[in-house]
C-alpha cells in the first residue's frame, strides 16, 4: 500500500487562558489529547464528536492553524510542525480547511471575483486571461453563475456562501480538504446539496477529505472510516467495513442512539437501529 | 451580526451624543452633519471672497461696534470685523482638528493592529502603556507637554499625537484580537498568505469602523482642545485669528458686548454638532453592517 | 367543537413599512394536551407563528385573523392581559436560554419569582416549589445548585431550567421555539424525552417549532409543514411522515434520510422564495419536479387526503411516488436563489 498522505500524530493541545489578574495564568482543560490519525490519498475520513469534543481542535492543529503543544503532522513525508515562515505558508495552501459559520467565512468587504482571483494570483496558479478562465471553472464546479463574481458575500444566502468557500479552497489546489460542520449552519434542504457537492469535487478532484460532524450517521454516509472523539481524545475508529451497529465504545452507541431518526419512528420505538 | 465593539468605544466627549435631527420617520441627523461640516469648509475655503476686510488688519475707529448690516457679527475692540475673523479661524480650527486626528488615528491604527495581530510581549507593553496613558486625564497630560515643549500649533499637534494614539491603538488592538480568530482570517492563513497581507486587507478594513466613528467625536474634542490651548496662551498667538484665542481676547467685553465672545464660541458649538452627527450617523452605518 | 386550546385561523404576519407578507393564512389548532409539530426552515415563519399567538412578534410586524385560546381571542387582549397570560396560562421557551435568563439572578430565585408573581405564596413556599420543579426537570442536586447562577450550568441544563421556569405557573400550553436545536445530540435526547414526559403528566398542550423532522416526529401527535410563510401539509405525524402527499414534505424526508446503499444524499435543488417574491399558485412550485401551469397559476387549496389529514397541492396522486432521482432531475444550475 502507498504512504500516506497525511499522517498526525499524538496531537496534544492545550488552549492558555491569559488575561488572568497579573498575568496568572489559569489552568486550562487540554482540548485535544493524544490524537492520532492518518489519511490516504482520495479517502474520506469523518470526525464525529459533541461540542467541546476536540474535533474542531484537531481540524486546526492538522491543519497547522493552530500549533500543536506536542506531536506532528507529517504531510507528504514532511514534517509540518518543524516548519515556520514562508516554508509553512508555502505548503499551507494544499490543505484547506471549510468552517462550520458561512457567515464568518468570507471578507465581507471582497467582492467574490476578488476573493478568488487573490489566490490565483498570489500564488501564480494562473496568468493573464489564465485567471479569468479559472475563476469561471472554479465558480462552475461549485455551481454558482459567473455573475457572482462582481457580488458581496451579504448577497448571498448560507448554502451560496458554502460554496464560495469551497471554491475559495479549490482555487489553492489543495490536495486535502478538512470540512468542520460544514453543513451544521445550514438548512436541512440545503445540507443535502453541500454534502453532494463535496463527495463530487473528491471524486472529480481526487481529493483527501476528513469531514467532521455532530450526526454520527450523516458522517458515515458520507466517509466509510469514522473516528469519535469524546472529551479531546479519540475513542474509537469505525473501519471501513464495519456499521455503526458493531460499535464497541459505549459513547458511540448512545451517540447513536440519541440521533433522532424517521426510520426508528415508524417502527414506534425509540432505539435507532435501522 | 451587529457590531458590539461600537458600544464600547471610549467616550471622551459627550456633549452632542444622541441628537438628532428628525422630520416625520426620517432620521435626517447624518445629512445635516455633512451638510453642515461641508458649507463650514467651503466658508472658510472662500472666506476672502465672503467678507471685504481683513482679518488682523486695526482700525480703532470702529471698535466694539454691536452687530450691524456693515458687520453683521460687530466688530472686537481692535475695530476687526468679527464675522471675517470667524471666518478665517475656520481655517486653523479646521486644520487643528484634522491634523490633532490624522497623526493619532494612522500611528495608534498600525501599532494596534500589530499589537493584536502578533499578541505576545509587545502587545502586553502596548497594552500597558494604553493603560497608563488612559489613566491620566486627557487635557492635563496634553497641556503638561505643550507646557514643556512651549507653546505653538506644531507642539500642540506633537502632544495631540503623544497622547491619542493610544486610544486608536486600543481600539485597533480590540477588533484585531477579535477578526484574528474569525474565519475569513483563518481562511486568509491557511491560503498562504503573508502576515501583511493578512493585517491590511483581511483584518484592517473591517476593524476600522469604530475607529473611523471614534475619530469624529475626538475631531471635535480636538478643535476644542486647541481652542483652550489657545484660550491658556499655550496654541494658536495673536494675532492670527482662532475660536479660542477669539475668546480669550473678548473675555473683557463678555458682559458689555456679548457679541465678540458670542460668535466664536458659537462657531465651536456648531462645529462640534455637526462632526458629532456625522460620528453618530457612521456609528448607526457600522451596526447596521453585516460582518 | 371544543373551545378549550388553542386555535389559530386564517393568521398572517406581515412587516407594514416594507410591505412584506411572511405568514399567510395559517390555521392551526392545539386541543388541551395535544401536541402539534411546526416544521420548516429558516425563514419559513414558524417562529414568528409561534410569537405571535404570545404577541411577541417584532417591531413592525402585524398579525391578522384569528388567534383564540380556551375561548378569548388573544390578538385583542390588552397589553396588561396579555401579560397575565403570558406565562401564567401560556408559556414559552427558546432556543438560546443564555438570553432568556437573568445572568444576576440566581436560577432558583428566578424560578420562584415566576411562581410569585402568579400566585400568593411566601418566599420560602415558593424556593421549596422551585426547587421541586428543578428536581423534576432532572437536574441533580436541585436545592444546592438553586443557589447558582445560570452562567455555571451547561446549555442543556439551562435549557432545563427555561422549562422549570415555563412549567412554574401551571400553563395548559407550552410553545417551544427549537428548544434543542443549539444542543448536542446526547443532550438533545434528553430534552424531548423530558417534554415528553411533562406534557403526559401535567395534560398540557404543546406547540413544537422545529427545522428537524425527526426531533417534531418524535414529541408530537401532530405534524404541520411549513413552506414560504403556508402550511403546505398538515396531519398525524405518522401520517406526515411515513404517507406524505405534498412533493414538499417528500423531499424534505428524502433529504434526511441516509441510506447507504445511495451514493449521493436526496437534495431539493434551488432554495425556498424570498418573502414578497411569490406568485399567486402554489409557493413550491419552481422546485417542485411535478408542477404543472395549473400549479403556478391559481392559489392552491388545501386538498383533503385523511382523517385530519391535508395537503395543499393538486397533485397528491402522484407525489407519493416520488423518488430521489426525480428530485435531482430537477437540479437547477446555480443551486440557490441569491437575495440580492
Amino acid at each position: 500500500m502507498s504512504e500516506p498522505l497525511l499522517v498526525a500524530e499524538n496531537l496534544t493541545k492545550t488552549y492558555q487562558r491569559s488575561g488572568g489578574a497579573f498575568g496568572f495564568h489559569r489552568p486550562a482543560n487540554p482540548a485535544l489529547i493524544d490524537a492520532s490519525l492518518q489519511i490516504n490519498r482520495a479517502e474520506i475520513v469523518g470526525v464525529v464528536g459533541e461540542s467541546g469534543s476536540g474535533k474542531t481542535t484537531l481540524a486546526r492543529c492538522i491543519a497547522l492553524l493552530d500549533r500543536p503543544d506536542t506531536g506532528r503532522v507529517i504531510f507528504k513525508g514532511e514534517d509540518l510542525t518543524k516548519l515556520s515562515g514562508a516554508d509553512l505558508r508555502a505548503r499551507r495552501r494544499y490543505i484547506q480547511t471549510i468552517f462550520q459559520d458561512p457567515y464568518a467565512s468570507l471578507n465581507p468587504r471582497m467582492r467574490i471575483g476578488d476573493v478568488l482571483e487573490e489566490v490565483i494570483r498570489y500564488h501564480r496558479l494562473a496568468t493573464g486571461p489564465g485567471i479569468a478562465a479559472r475563476v469561471k471553472q472554479l465558480l462552475d464546479q461549485v455551481g454558482l453563475p459567473l455573475s457572482a463574481v462582481s457580488s458581496y458575500p451579504a448577497a448571498f444566502s448560507g448554502g451560496q456562501r458554502q460554496r464560495i468557500c469551497i471554491a475559495r479552497a479549490l482555487a489553492a489546489e489543495p490536495e486535502m480538504l478538512i470540512a468542520d460542520e460544514p453543513v451544521s449552519a445550514l438548512d436541512v434542504s440545503i445540507q443535502a446539496q453541500v454534502v453532494n457537492l463535496l463527495l463530487d469535487l473528491k471524486e472529480q478532484l481526487g481529493l483527501s477529505v476528513i469531514f467532521i460532524g455532530h450526526d454520527l450517521q450523516l458522517v458515515n454516509f458520507i466517509a466509510p472510516r469514522v473516528i469519535i472523539m469524546l472529551k479531546g481524545r479519540i475513542v474509537e475508529t469505525i473501519p471501513e467495513n464495519k456499521s455503526l451497529l458493531d460499535a464497541e465504545h459505549e459513547y458511540t452507541r448512545e451517540l447513536l442512539e440519541s440521533v433522532p431518526r424517521l426510520e426508528s419512528l415508524r417502527d414506534g420505538g425509540k432505539g435507532t437501529r435501522s | 451580526m451587529t457590531n458590539p465593539s461600537l458600544d464600547s468605544l471610549p467616550r471622551r466627549w459627550s456633549l452632542f451624543r444622541g441628537v438628532q435631527i428628525r422630520l416625520g420617520s426620517h432620521n435626517y441627523s447624518f445629512a445635516v452633519g455633512i451638510v453642515g461640516f461641508s458649507l463650514i469648509v467651503l466658508a472658510a475655503i472662500f472666506a476672502p471672497l465672503l467678507t471685504p476686510y481683513d482679518p488682523v488688519a486695526l482700525d480703532f475707529a470702529s471698535a466694539l461696534q454691536p452687530p450691524s448690516w456693515a458687520h453683521p457679527f460687530g466688530t472686537d475692540n481692535l475695530g476687526r470685523d468679527v464675522l471675517t475673523r470667524v471666518l478665517y479661524a475656520a481655517r486653523i480650527d479646521l486644520q487643528i482638528g484634522a491634523i490633532g486626528v490624522a497623526f493619532p488615528f494612522v500611528i495608534g491604527a498600525v501599532i494596534g493592529l500589530f499589537a493584536g495581530y502578533f499578541g505576545g510581549w509587545a502587545d502586553a507593553l502596548i497594552g500597558r502603556l494604553i493603560d497608563i496613558v488612559i489613566a491620566f486625564p486627557f487635557l492635563v497630560l496634553v497641556i503638561a507637554i505643550v507646557a514643556m515643549l512651549g507653546p505653538g500649533l506644531v507642539n500642540l499637534y506633537i502632544a495631540v499625537t503623544l497622547v491619542s494614539w493610544v486610544l486608536y491603538a486600543r481600539i485597533l488592538r480590540g477588533e484585531t484580537l477579535a477578526l484574528k480568530r474569525r474565519e475569513y482570517v483563518m481562511a486568509a492563513t491557511s491560503l498562504g498568505f503573508p502576515h501583511l497581507k493578512i493585517m491590511f486587507r483581511h483584518i484592517l478594513p473591517n476593524a476600522i469602523a469604530p475607529a473611523i466613528v471614534f475619530a469624529m467625536s475626538d475631531y471635535a474634542l480636538d478643535v476644542q482642545l486647541g481652542a483652550t490651548l489657545s484660550f491658556f496662551g499655550l496654541g494658536v498667538q495673536p494675532p492670527t485669528p482662532e475660536w479660542g484665542l477669539m475668546i480669550a481676547e473678548a473675555r473683557n467685553f463678555m458682559l458689555t458686548e456679548p457679541w465678540v465672545i458670542l460668535f466664536p464660541g458659537l462657531a465651536i458649538v456648531v462645529l462640534s454638532l455637526c462632526v458629532s452627527l456625522i460620528g453618530d450617523g457612521l456609528a448607526d452605518r457600522a451596526r447596521g453592517l453585516h460582518v | 367543537m371544543s373551545k378549550e386550546g388553542l386555535i389559530v385561523e386564517d393568521l398572517s404576519i406581515s412587516f407594514v413599512q416594507r410591505q412584506l407578507e411572511v405568514v399567510t393564512g395559517v390555521s392551526l389548532r392545539i386541543g388541551r394536551g395535544e401536541a402539534l409539530g411546526l416544521v420548516g426552515e429558516s425563514g419559513s415563519g414558524k417562529s414568528l407563528t409561534a410569537r405571535a399567538i404570545l404577541g411577541l412578534l417584532p417591531r413592525g410586524a402585524v398579525a391578522s385573523g384569528r388567534i383564540m385560546f380556551d375561548g378569548s381571542s388573544l390578538l385583542d387582549l390588552a397589553a396588561r392581559e396579555m401579560q397575565k397570560l403570558r406565562g401564567a396560562r401560556v408559556a414559552m421557551i427558546f432556543q438560546d436560554p443564555m438570553s432568556s435568563l437573568n445572568p444576576v439572578l440566581r436560577v432558583g430565585t428566578a424560578i420562584a419569582q415566576v411562581i410569585q408573581s402568579h400566585e400568593r405564596v411566601g418566599a420560602g413556599e415558593a424556593h421549596r416549589r422551585a426547587v421541586a420543579l428543578m428536581d423534576r426537570v432532572g437536574i441533580r442536586d436541585a436545592q444546592e445548585r438553586s443557589h447558582a447562577y445560570p452562567h455555571q450550568f451547561s446549555g442543556g441544563m439551562r435549557q432545563r431550567i427555561m422549562i422549570a421556569m415555563a412549567l412554574a405557573a401551571n400553563p395548559s400550553l407550552l410553545l417551544a421555539d427549537e428548544p434543542t436545536t443549539a444542543l448536542d445530540v446526547v443532550v438533545q435526547a434528553g430534552i424531548l424525552r423530558l417534554l415528553t414526559d411533562l406534557r403526559h403528566e401535567k395534560g398540557m398542550g404543546l406547540l413544537l417549532v422545529s427545522h428537524d423532522l425527526a426531533v417534531v416526529g418524535r414529541v408530537s401527535d401532530r405534524v404541520a409543514v411549513m413552506y414560504a410563510g403556508q402550511i403546505v401539509e398538515e396531519g398525524p405525524t405518522s401520517e406526515v411522515l411515513f404517507r406524505p402527499h405534498m412533493p414538499y414534505t417528500v423531499g424534505l424526508i428524502a433529504s434526511v434520510r441516509r441510506d447507504r446503499a445511495a451514493a449521493r444524499l436526496s437534495s431539493i435543488s434551488g432554495s425556498p422564495p424570498a418573502p414578497g417574491s411569490t406568485s399567486a399558485g402554489c409557493r413550491f412550485a419552481p422546485r417542485c419536479p411535478l408542477a404543472i401551469d395549473a400549479c403556478r397559476r391559481n392559489a392552491i387549496p388545501a386538498v383533503p387526503i385523511g382523517p385530519g389529514h391535508w395537503a395543499r397541492c393538486i397533485r397528491t396522486e402522484d407525489a407519493q411516488a416520488l423518488t430521489a432521482a426525480d428530485f435531482a432531475a430537477a437540479r437547477v444550475p446555480g443551486g440557490e436563489r441569491a437575495n440580492v
